[in-house]
């Protein structure tokens, strides 16, 4: 069988990453909110009725086509019991090496860019 | 007079194989000449399903709530699936619901044969001038692909993930 990338293919000739951001966020969405239903062993028609809604509404938000609200979210938030969106700010992730039983290299490595104030390397040693 | 498809694979995903079917000693499946047709004039639409179509077959898989059905006879789905009363899809900035649809048969979560399809303009499918003949197609496809699984022309790997069959079969629609 003659095995195609069609799809992909034809993607990366139509780039649109105003919908690429709209499916796949909403998707996520629907998704984490499947998930918390059947975590919590509860039904859409549960969801329905704790948000004061009609079960075929539920039932279209979870296809994933549904663009939600912050207001809508933070609703369903308060009836799960649990944040479907987490906002943190970004942390910033330094890497540093170190090296113990070659000398010469780790005086070398000692250079590298860190925004980690290494005082003392003797500390980083052990903190390693 | 018979008619007869063959399968082209379209895509595999992690989650989800893509197929399609192709008439007689053409080379263009359903699902190529859906993009031929809407990639000019329904561009923003198709691009929407095609995306879809990659994100569920990355990640979700190909669950059933992620389709439409529209089985008269038949399994036959459609996506985009049912939109509520804020649609996902944007086009020149307004959110509205994307009218395109593209018919499929979901075999299983990791299975789906894609056909073609149109822009709906009716409530049901039978009744539009658009798309009434790509759903009756599919719908015929669809029953001619369930006869060839109990018929066993195609197979089930052992996991079922994914579909297995000769090269050379011929369905009859």
């Amino acid at each position: 069988m003659e095995i195609n990338n069609i799809i992909d293919t034809w993607l990366s000739q139509n780039g649109k990453p105003e919908i690429d951001k709209l499916v796949e966020k909403n998707l996520a969405i629907a998704n984490k909110i499947q998930e918390l239903l059947v975590q919590r062993d509860l039904k859409p028609a549960d969801l329905a009725r704790l948000l004061n809604k009609k079960p075929s509404e539920i039932s279209k938000w979870l296809t994933g086509t549904h663009t939600f609200t912050t207001k809508t979210i933070t609703k369903i938030e308060t009836v799960l019991g649990v944040d479907i969106i987490h906002i943190e700010a970004q942390k910033e992730y330094v890497y540093f090496k170190v090296m113990v039983k070659d000398q010469d290299q780790e005086q070398e490595m000692a250079f590298e860019t860190s925004n980690v104030n290494s005082q003392d390397l003797d500390k980083v040693k052990k903190a390693s | 007079m018979n008619t007869f498809v063959h399968i082209k694979h379209i895509q595999t995903y992690d989650k989800v194989s893509y197929y399609s079917v192709v008439f007689g000693n053409e080379t263009i499946s359903l699902f190529e000449k859906f993009f031929a047709t809407h990639e000019e004039s329904n561009n923003d639409k198709l691009y929407h399903i095609i995306k879809w179509l990659e994100v569920i077959g990355k990640k979700y898989g190909a669950q059933a709530h992620l389709f439409r059905p529209e089985g008269k006879t038949a399994d036959t789905s459609a996506l985009p699936p049912a939109t509520s009363k804020n649609p996902s899809y944007v086009e020149n900035g307004k959110k509205k619901p994307n009218t395109l649809r593209l018919y499929c048969l979901r075999a299983n979560e990791h299975v789906v044969f894609l056909f073609d399809g149109d822009i709906k303009t009716t409530q049901k499918a039978q009744d539009c001038p658009n798309v009434k003949h790509h759903f009756k197609l599919a719908n015929q496809i669809t029953k001619a692909i369930d006869e060839a699984f109990k018929q066993g022309e195609i197979l089930w790997n052992d996991t079922h993930t994914n579909i297995k069959f000769q090269p050379t079969i011929r369905i009859q629609i």
